[in-house]
């Protein structure tokens, strides 16, 4: 009586491609109409500044400065499993030219001691984790510019 | 702005040791239902539960497209088939419960309306898959951050406001205060276990420079218990309130707002209508993405509301996990803005202080159940209010603020305050 | 064919390194004399967790691009040269093409030729920008051999990470590119097959005269790169004498050293371009690092010789000469500023970042 299951249904996340523009090249919102910035991207498209639709993709500077710092204090399970091979990382603040604070996010290439408020640092894509579907996520961190 | 309101009935879990030894036996439906049945038998004079005419209930929530246990909790209260609202607005839910019942109540829509708060670690749908920053889910949960790598980073902030010293003069000060407070409330987590630290001695350690040995130290008293757990209030129309009761608690005001749960959305988010440093009474160079203006509107408004400056308020009930309840305690302006380090140094919410506040032992002492967090503050609110607060009431209880933020959004994206009143 | 040249480049080298001594305390297989002395190595490069070939390439391209000083619109090629991808049957010359947010118009594709991988996506890029099909194209040459070496064999010792990217074009190179020459054969001394882990080779013949340095040496590195360069140097009818530079594949410090007597090089000639002994075998980006670190102090005029050579692949060789332009468009972070900024590591800490330790398979955590 009922048509047979023409397929089998499967759970993927397009969420990670999805959103790869923002996590390769720190892409946001730019609102056409009133000219204001938004970072994350305005996933809704919609700007809360004057409310027009119409809005483009901005790529935000690749340059900042620590704001903060610390060293994360537990392992956080992630997906209920640990980061594998990863000492405590450094998690910052980091300010870009636009005033926008990315955060949290990490700072990479570095030791603890190094660090210091107001250093400058650049953007660096590195391998975040694999994503549900088994595809690795590439995303930003931040390391400081050599002189 | 309709009826007045009044809370009749109140109650929650208990979040005592003893308790909690049968936790792994208790889904968080039972819980819910223990909460209600202790709200029902605070009644004074008694009410039939069949007269609860709807429900507002909230959760911590997932920050995702899924989540919502709509009616399983009805049938679990066996309250079918009255109406409900579900609510997910993390840390703060349970204010937006309140806020939601009021306007039902107020509006001449129900009559009787039951709020219940309640959150449960691990029953709820697959917790590691979808933890999350609570921020822009399309984006931040990717990079393997947790909640705590935004809020353990604000402590950074708080040394630039006050001072490192004073803050963490202040945070050991609290700190002792809520053990103080907890082992004078029976359900609360902390109850029976002494304060392990002394004052002087964390701050010897601290000035002869061992910040290590100072935090170990200090770690070993901050062990804020995260539980299931539920509680809530019972709402009635002014009006019938002392049909059930003599002493009810009159709603004067009451306010919920939102912003963006981005955390660093504070430090550029350009809505011109608002002038976001002038809202929350910041100087320019100060401004940073903690800084948390749903929390400062949503207090101005029920203080209008209410019709209260901040001299009239008599204690207050405030969010008060990790330091959070520095920047919330400055929106009732009853200390300065940037002075609420001094304000705890002093005393000044200890119980014979200005402004008693945490006096269930706090957010992190009685245990955390976010979804219930507001409405256990709301709870022991009611309790003080009316006189039955035993060796923790505080000696003058006319007002009462309850506040709190969830998400980490500048420091806390949505913000309820509720102001009551002794009837 | 049009003329083509480089128009900028780019270097990147992971940020942590350990020293030949830790991997011979844990091992003690091969002597430490034998490693330094004979081999010219004293460290290798790590990966943390979070690089890859592909990372280690965006960081390279971005430098690339950036002195090139050319409209990022029209780079119309990428070719992504490694024996190392993360992915066996999916290309990751798209991750690079959309992290650098070049346009989606693009000849786009990932070059698996053993670690001369880096030398034929120029060569690639060069025949479409000769033939007029892409107005500029970006060859990268990435690998990351360290985590697909075995503990314990010899090749742990050498195996190292790095990438370096050239923007290829037709119009006002910092160095163009004179001609290239390809010698190959089926010689495979190194080989790792599909689905395999770990790179496996032939073994040391320690009988034959410098069989005992790599597998293979004489019929495999040194013939090709004869052939291969004998064969350029007659098409361009040059000879050793006209170059002031001379670039190889550095599968260890000493290689290039043993080959330039049997060409005709002199040591000034060979000296700069080699960084093998601080950094070890870079792979497909072995001889392009060194390239990149001549094109860093070279001055217009001057001639350079670059031979690549590829297990199994044979050697590639060019013959590039650099123009006036240079001084324009040379990165501000010198190749031997990044090799310089480093952090050593022990054994331990190596093996656990590059996933060498036995875990669940297919684990779907980073």
């Amino acid at each position: 009586m009922f048509p047979e299951r023409p397929y089998c249904i499967v759970y993927r996340e397009p969420i990670y491609w999805r959103e790869r523009k923002g996590r390769y090249r720190l892409v946001g919102s730019r609102c056409k109409k009133c000219g204001e910035l938004w970072w994350p991207r305005r996933v809704s498209e919609v700007c809360p500044n004057c409310h027009s639709r119409d809005l483009e993709e901005y790529e935000f500077s690749h340059e900042g400065i620590v704001d903060a710092f610390m060293l994360d204090r537990i392992s956080q399970p992630l997906m209920g499993t640990e980061i594998y091979g990863r000492e405590r990382r450094i998690i910052a603040v980091v300010k870009l030219k636009e005033g926008v604070t990315i955060t949290p996010t990490e700072i990479v290439d570095c030791s603890p001691e190094e660090v210091k408020l107001g250093m400058k640092v650049q953007l660096v894509v590195r391998k975040l984790r694999r994503a549900n579907d088994g595809n690795w996520l590439y995303g930003y961190m931040w390391a400081p510019i050599i002189k | 702005m309709g009826r007045k309101v009044a809370i009749v009935g109140f109650g929650s879990t208990d979040n005592s040791d003893e308790a909690r030894r049968k936790d792994d036996l208790k889904p968080w439906r039972t819980k819910v239902a223990d909460a209600f049945y202790n709200i029902l038998e605070s009644v004074d004079k008694g009410i039939d539960l069949k007269d609860i005419q709807y429900v507002v209930t909230n959760y911590h929530g997932e920050s995702s497209v899924e989540g919502g246990s709509p009616a399983e909790l009805i049938d679990a209260l066996g309250l079918a088939p009255i109406g409900h609202s579900l609510i997910t607005d993390q840390c703060t839910g349970s204010g937006t419960s309140l806020f939601d019942a009021y306007a039902i109540v107020a509006s001449g829509l129900c009559d009787v309306v039951l709020i219940i708060g309640w959150d449960s670690r691990y029953d709820s749908l697959n917790r590691a898959e979808k933890r999350s920053l609570q921020s822009n889910v399309d984006f931040d949960y990717h990079f393997g951050y947790d909640h705590y790598h935004a809020t353990d980073m604000f402590i950074e902030y708080f040394y630039r406001w006050y001072g490192k010293r004073e803050v963490l003069e202040a945070f050991v000060t609290y700190v002792i205060q809520q053990y103080w407070y907890a082992n004078r409330t029976p359900k609360a987590a902390w109850y029976g276990h002494q304060c392990p630290i002394k004052k002087d001695e964390l701050l010897a350690l601290l000035d002869s420079g061992d910040e290590a040995g100072f935090w170990r130290k200090f770690k070993q008293a901050v062990r804020y218990v995260s539980c299931d757990g539920a509680s809530g209030v019972i709402l009635v129309p002014a009006e019938d309130a002392k049909k059930y009761t003599d002493t009810p608690v009159y709603i004067e005001g009451v306010s919920q707002k939102n912003t963006p749960n981005y955390v660093g959305w504070p430090t550029h988010y350009p809505v011109k209508r608002y002038d976001w440093a002038a809202i929350t009474h910041t100087p320019s160079d100060k401004m940073c993405h903690i800084i948390s203006p749903a929390s400062w509107i949503s207090t101005e408004e029920a203080f209008k509301m209410a019709k209260i400056e901040p001299k009239d308020v008599d204690f207050a009930e405030v969010f008060d996990l990790d330091l959070l309840h520095l920047p919330l305690l400055e929106t009732l302006r009853v200390c300065p803005r940037f002075g609420a380090v001094k304000f705890i140094i002093d005393g000044e919410t200890a119980i014979d202080g200005r402004l008693p506040c945490g006096t269930n032992g706090g957010v992190g002492g009685f245990g955390k159940a976010s979804g219930a967090d507001f409405s256990n503050m709301l709870v022991e609110a009611v309790i003080q209010l009316r006189g039955e607060a035993g060796q923790r009431q505080v000696p003058k209880h006319d007002i009462a603020v309850v506040k709190s933020a969830g998400g980490v959004g500048g420091g806390g994206a949505m913000s309820s305050t509720a102001v009551l009143r002794r009837g | 064919m049009g003329k083509c040249g480089i128009i900028g480049y780019g270097a990147s080298v992971p940020y942590l390194r350990i020293k030949m001594e830790e991997i011979y305390e844990v091992w003690r297989n091969y002597s430490l004399d034998f490693l330094k002395e004979r081999l010219g190595l004293s460290e290798r490069a790590v990966l943390q967790p979070n690089e890859d070939s592909v990372t280690l390439a965006v960081a390279a391209s971005k430098v690339a691009v950036e002195h090139a000083k050319i409209d990022k619109e029209k780079i119309d090629a990428l070719f992504f040269g490694t024996c190392t991808n993360p992915y066996d049957s999916k290309a990751s010359a798209t991750i690079i093409a959309e992290a650098l947010g070049l346009s989606n118009y693009l000849i786009c594709g990932d070059v698996q030729f053993s670690t001369k991988s880096g030398t034929k996506a120029i060569q690639v890029c060069m025949a479409l920008v000769g033939s007029g099909m892409a107005r500029y194209g970006l060859a990268i040459g990435s690998d990351t051999i360290n985590r697909h070496a075995c503990p314990g064999r010899l090749l742990e010792y050498e195996a190292s990470a790095g990438a370096a990217s050239f923007v290829i074009g037709g119009d006002e190179p910092i160095a163009e590119i004179e001609g290239t020459c390809s010698f190959v054969s089926d010689t495979s001394e190194f080989w790792r097959c599909e689905g395999d882990r770990y790179i496996q080779s032939t073994g040391l013949s320690p009988g034959s005269p410098s069989g005992d340095i790599h597998p293979m040496w004489e019929v495999g590195y040194v013939e090709h790169i004869l052939k291969a360069s004998e064969s350029l140097m007659k098409k361009l009818g040059l000879k050793p004498e006209d170059y002031s530079y001379a670039v190889f594949q550095q599968p260890f410090g000493n290689a290039p050293y043993y080959l330039m007597e049997r060409m005709g090089f002199k040591e000034e000639q060979v000296k700069p371009g080699t960084i093998a002994h601080l950094i070890g075998d870079c792979g497909s980006a072995s001889a392009l690092l060194g390239l990149a670190s001549v094109l860093d102090i070279a001055k217009p005029e001057e001639r350079i010789f670059v031979a690549s050579y590829g297990f199994g692949a044979g050697s590639d060789t060019f013959s590039l000469k650099v123009t006036s332009r240079i001084d324009e468009k040379r990165p501000v972070v010198t190749v031997k500023k990044i090799i310089e900024r480093k952090k050593l590591v022990d054994y331990a800490n190596a093996i656990r970042n590059e996933y060498k330790y036995l875990q669940d398979m297919n684990p779907t955590y980073l």
